[in-house]
């Protein structure tokens, strides 16, 4: 929040002051290739068991009884799709590990390095496998999703609404992401007009709260129960305290969890934008409210 | 109905395409089965590219007889301008539409250029919302995670439209949001969170941040690699970390797991019975005898009935999909109803998940309920449909000729008449102060009054009410119980009113927000 106006006063390196970009890439021809693969391998056997499906049970008859139970075939073909296209995005990733060991570091964000190309390629994939979940909606389908690329997370957390690296994060139990928060394992860092990628881990404690729009930075290490802010965005390497609310940017300490709870239970207060000025708010006259 | 007709057409190339595999294999065949997929695939290849052709058609049509323009224009019916920019804004919907559900980037940066915008294979911008017209990208851009360019923006009841131009190298970090008139100069970095203004120019070589954008620093203070590396240790912290700054004590959630699964189950899995017996019936009751059997020749296109059968074979696909659409509608209305008559009222709960509570299960059962309606029809092709859905299950009260883009919305977020909602807005009717603990949940609708327009990533906590007129500029953020006048323009977080000066900053000059 605090900006400085003057940028000569900015001698040394700042940390804080760094900002935080993103780590999006140019997918590479063969990001793209093995992507069409798996799309291609994965819908073959669904498409055998939906194209003779017709065969097997009307054969020119329309009303065949097992019309009436098309919902399980239904399901089988969605959920063999579901299994065949993960066990083919985890045999590619598995692949490609044996290949190129993942390592956190400075890497040049550019097509030779290797480092650089099978962080694409893996990102690739895992975006394969997001996509398949994401289309099938299913909350908790996410969880598996991390899971499968790797991550520590557990299925009571809700993590499916925000945007989340797909490697190098730790999730503690039960923690929320917020609507559009960013968890940032890896971004592009610019050295000299050159481009770098750094990967550096996340690790998030138990019960902790992403708000909404947060931004979580590469390297940071937030406590358990640890609130952070709508719009707040830590620096890298940042560490959170646990049980603390954080606002802002860089991230700054706000109040205890605890204090905050106790606090809003005392009278719930209204704020008039217009005018700025505060009044208690009387929850039944609210207007939205609907009686049920 | 140019909607339609776009879809119909674009539609043609691949019916061929299978006509033609149709003939090339027998269905007995097991060639036919092994290939199929990538002819499949293929097959969705060809109908983005007809569809992005047949859209350019139409485009050029239309620019034919309206040249767009930029500048400040009138919202309403009369207004040429305003009128063009929305059909224009139709015929691109679909193909664009297309290539999103499938996160193609090459396709996407394909169809932006024969859409005629200046950009370059070598951007990253699939994270990001691009609007397609007047926007000039240079080379090397990176765009970050859920971050916005527009090149238009409605502020009150006027649309304004204005260029926006990024040259090469420039860095947008994350959740940025570039409004029109922005002009980025080589090599700068805008910081996540960031909002350029309209009509902002900023230098090159510098690093911009905030709400509203401002410099500064320049390059210089970016570190060099060894200091970087110095700064930051590549051990692993989960070694170095005290295992009580991770760790709570063990609480064990109690989550009807199988309540959910169970309706998710009904509301996907049964809305597909009938779409897909009818699906069944029409691929080899109508296509099959009536177009594929055909011999693919110049012969079979004398026959009149072959263009009605190709005509009618998208329109019946739509059907279907609108019908699965209108089932998962229906079911949840059952189980939303169920919900709601024996879950919570609104107001302020323990939420405390290591005991079962009742009202907590049925509020926790509400929003996931609501999870795949809204995601099933604002990701659709026909996103206009949400404001039907929401009325039909009865949990939000929309007043007419409001238009919700692609976002979420929970329940009981309720709209005047005439409002927008721009994409990627989060406007939520609860709050979690901590994950655990007695009191900490707050549970408490929106309302929005009539003519209000919220603009993309706008949002506002539980207890929110908008005045009528009041337009909130991108970004903009409410906190818990705000109330916000009438004919305000707002902006920030927490949101606050600007005064003249400010909207002249904000708007660039561009309109004076009356």
């Amino acid at each position: 929040m605090e900006n400085n106006e003057n940028p000569e006063e900015l001698g040394s390196f700042d940390i804080t002051k760094y900002p935080i970009t993103t780590n999006t890439f140019r997918w590479s021809l063969t990001a793209s290739i093995i992507t069409a693969l798996l799309h291609i391998l994965s819908f073959f056997i669904p498409s055998v068991m939906i194209m003779t499906f017709f065969n097997f049970a009307m054969d020119s008859f329309f009303f065949h009884w097992r019309v009436f139970i098309i919902f399980v075939d239904i399901f089988a073909w969605w959920g063999i799709y579901l299994l065949i296209s993960l066990f083919l995005g985890k045999m590619t990733l598995i692949i490609l590990k044996m290949i190129h060991m993942p390592r956190e570091g400075l890497f040049k964000a550019n097509h030779n390095n290797k480092d650089y190309r099978y962080y694409c390629l893996r990102y690739s994939i895992k975006k394969f496998i997001f996509w398949i979940w994401n289309n099938f909606c299913f909350p908790w389908a996410s969880n598996l999703a991390f899971k499968l690329c790797d991550m520590r997370a557990d299925y009571k957390s809700t993590l499916f609404d925000g945007w989340s690296d797909l490697e190098f994060i730790y999730y503690g139990n039960n923690m929320m992401i917020g609507q559009g928060a960013v968890v940032l394992s890896s971004m592009i860092v610019r050295i000299n007009n050159c481009d770098y990628l750094l990967i550096k881990k996340v690790v998030i404690g138990d019960h902790v709260v992403l708000g909404g729009h947060s931004i979580v930075a590469p390297g940071t290490m937030i406590g358990k129960g640890t609130t952070l802010g709508i719009w707040a965005v830590t620096h890298v390497g940042q560490k959170l305290d646990p049980n603390w609310i954080y606002i802002g940017k860089p991230a700054r300490k706000y109040q205890p969890t605890d204090k905050a709870r106790e606090e809003s239970k005392k009278v719930l207060i209204r704020r008039l934008v217009d005018t700025n000025e505060r009044i208690p708010f009387d929850l039944e006259s609210f207007e939205g409210k609907k009686e049920i | 109905m140019i909607y339609l007709t776009i879809i119909v057409l674009s539609a043609q190339a691949p019916i061929l395409w299978f006509w033609f595999y149709w003939k090339l294999f027998s269905l007995n065949e097991v060639i036919f089965y092994i290939i199929f997929p990538a002819w499949f695939f293929c097959g969705i290849l060809i109908l983005i590219l007809s569809s992005v052709l047949i859209s350019k058609i139409f485009l050029f049509f239309t620019n034919l007889i309206h040249k767009p323009k930029q500048g400040v224009f009138t919202i309403s019916k009369k207004d040429k301008d305003y009128c063009y920019w929305s059909l224009r804004a139709i015929i691109k919907k679909w193909p664009i539409w297309l290539i999103r559900q499938l996160s193609l980037s090459f396709f996407e940066i394909l169809a932006y250029k024969i859409f005629g915008i200046k950009t370059s294979f070598s951007n990253a911008l699939d994270n990001a919302w691009v609007d397609c017209e007047f926007i000039r990208l240079g080379k090397n851009i990176r765009i970050g995670q859920g971050s916005l360019i527009m090149s238009n923006i409605i502020v009150g009841n006027k649309l304004i439209i204005k260029e926006v131009n990024i040259k090469d190298n420039v860095i947008i970090g994350a959740h940025a949001l570039i409004l029109p008139g922005t002009m980025i100069a080589d090599n700068t970095i805008v910081d996540s969170n960031g909002l350029t203004l309209i009509n902002q120019k900023l230098d090159p070589n510098s690093i911009y941040s905030g709400n509203p954008a401002k410099k500064y620093a320049t390059h210089e203070i970016l570190p060099n690699k060894n200091e970087l590396k110095e700064i930051i240790s590549t051990e692993d912290p989960l070694k170095s970390l005290d295992k009580s700054f991770l760790l709570e004590e063990v609480k064990e959630l109690s989550v009807p797991f199988h309540f959910y699964i169970i309706t998710g189950i009904v509301i996907i899995g049964f809305s597909f019975i009938i779409p897909a017996i009818i699906f069944f019936i029409t691929l080899f009751g109508y296509i099959s005898p009536f177009l594929f059997d055909f011999p693919l020749s110049f012969t079979s296109f004398l026959n009149p009935n072959i263009y009605l059968t190709m005509i009618c074979i998208p329109l019946i696909f739509v059907a279907l999909y609108l019908l699965h659409l209108f089932f998962v509608a229906l079911f949840t209305k059952f189980f939303y109803k169920l919900a709601d008559e024996r879950g919570a009222s609104q107001g302020i709960y323990d939420r405390n998940l290591d005991e079962s509570s009742k009202a907590l299960d049925y509020y926790h059962f509400r929003s996931f309920l609501m999870k795949y309606p809204v995601f099933a029809f604002s990701r659709s092709p026909f996103p206009w449909l949400l404001n039907w859905e929401l009325k039909f299950i009865k949990s939000n009260k929309i007043g007419k000729e409001t238009v919700l883009e692609e976002t979420f919305l929970h329940s009981h977020i309720d709209f005047g008449k005439n409002c927008y909602l721009g994409t990627s807005s989060h406007i939520t009717n609860h709050l979690v102060d901590g994950v655990y603990g007695s009191e900490n949940l707050t549970f408490i609708g929106v309302s929005i009054d009539d003519n209000s327009v919220l603009n993309s990533i706008t949002g506002g906590l539980p207890g929110t009410e908008i005045g009528k007129n009041s337009t909130l500029l991108p970004s903009c953020t409410t906190i818990k119980f705000d109330k916000i006048g009438s004919n305000g323009i707002y902006a920030g977080f927490p949101a606050k009113k600007l005064t003249k000066d400010e909207i002249a900053e904000y708007l660039g000059g561009e309109c004076d927000g009356e």
